[in-house]
């Protein structure tokens, strides 16, 4: 093989070492973030994302039958959300808010969190705008993730709740 | 044809060995990797790759 030829095999070699070294390092160092807030704003029209997934199942959950508002509909409870959390951080607070028909009353709306003995920790949502504290310390934390429940025990059949599309996860250390 | 053999064997060493390291991040410290990149598909190219080498050791 002619010197050319070894150069270009040489070259090419650490042009995919370099590749697959920033490729690596690249993700490594994402994990290490040291940030000590992390926040993610949710779109509830991608049911997966890179950090999130849900509502789910997807069939209790549709498209917002109220045209003004950019929502999704709650057909059937309870619906289940995971989040990515990549580092240890001690709380979160999840802030959004809801829409419901006049005619639908007042209804018990709880926001949980999935904790390390497999029973969820809820909260009561009182208002239309809500802002919740969860505590992390007996959260279970799963594969990084996080499970969320959605759960309106009282909603009647054929009923729907609108999740408006302005949802917030804050994690803090 | 000897070249064009290192230059595939070459590619298909070093995207096996960033696989496999990247599929031990994944194991511990679960969505790592997979959040960015599909590890299926990875491997999926791996084995296409792995024919393709194969095809050109034989001829």
């Amino acid at each position: 093989m002619s010197n050319r030829k070894i150069k270009l095999v040489i070259l090419l070699r650490y042009l995919w070492l370099s590749i697959a070294l920033f490729v690596v390092a690249s993700l490594v160092f994402d994990a290490m973030s040291v940030k000590k807030t992390l926040i993610y704003e949710l779109d509830f029209h991608q049911s997966i994302s890179r950090d999130t997934a849900g509502w789910y199942p997807e069939s209790r959950i549709a498209q917002s039958s109220f045209m003004s508002i950019d929502a999704v509909d709650l057909v059937a409870e309870p619906v289940y959300f995971k989040v990515y959390a990549p580092n240890d951080f001690s709380t979160m607070s999840i802030t959004g808010s809801f829409y419901t028909d006049e005619s639908l009353g007042e209804q018990d709306i709880r926001l949980g969190i999935k904790k390390e003995d497999g029973s969820w920790e809820f909260q009561q949502i009182s208002s239309n705008d809500f802002i919740l504290n969860f505590d992390l310390a007996q959260a279970r934390k799963n594969k990084n993730q996080f499970e969320l429940i959605l759960s309106v025990p009282s909603l009647p059949s054929g009923q729907k709740i609108a999740l408006i599309n302005n949802w917030q996860i804050k994690f803090q250390k | 044809m000897k070249i064009k053999y290192i230059l595939i064997r070459d590619f298909f060493n070093i995207c096996l060995g960033t696989w496999l390291s990247l599929v031990l991040l994944e194991i511990f410290n679960p969505g790592m990797v997979q959040r960015h990149i599909n590890l299926e598909y990875w491997f999926y190219f791996l084995i296409i790759t792995f024919i393709f080498y194969r095809l050109v050791r034989k001829y």
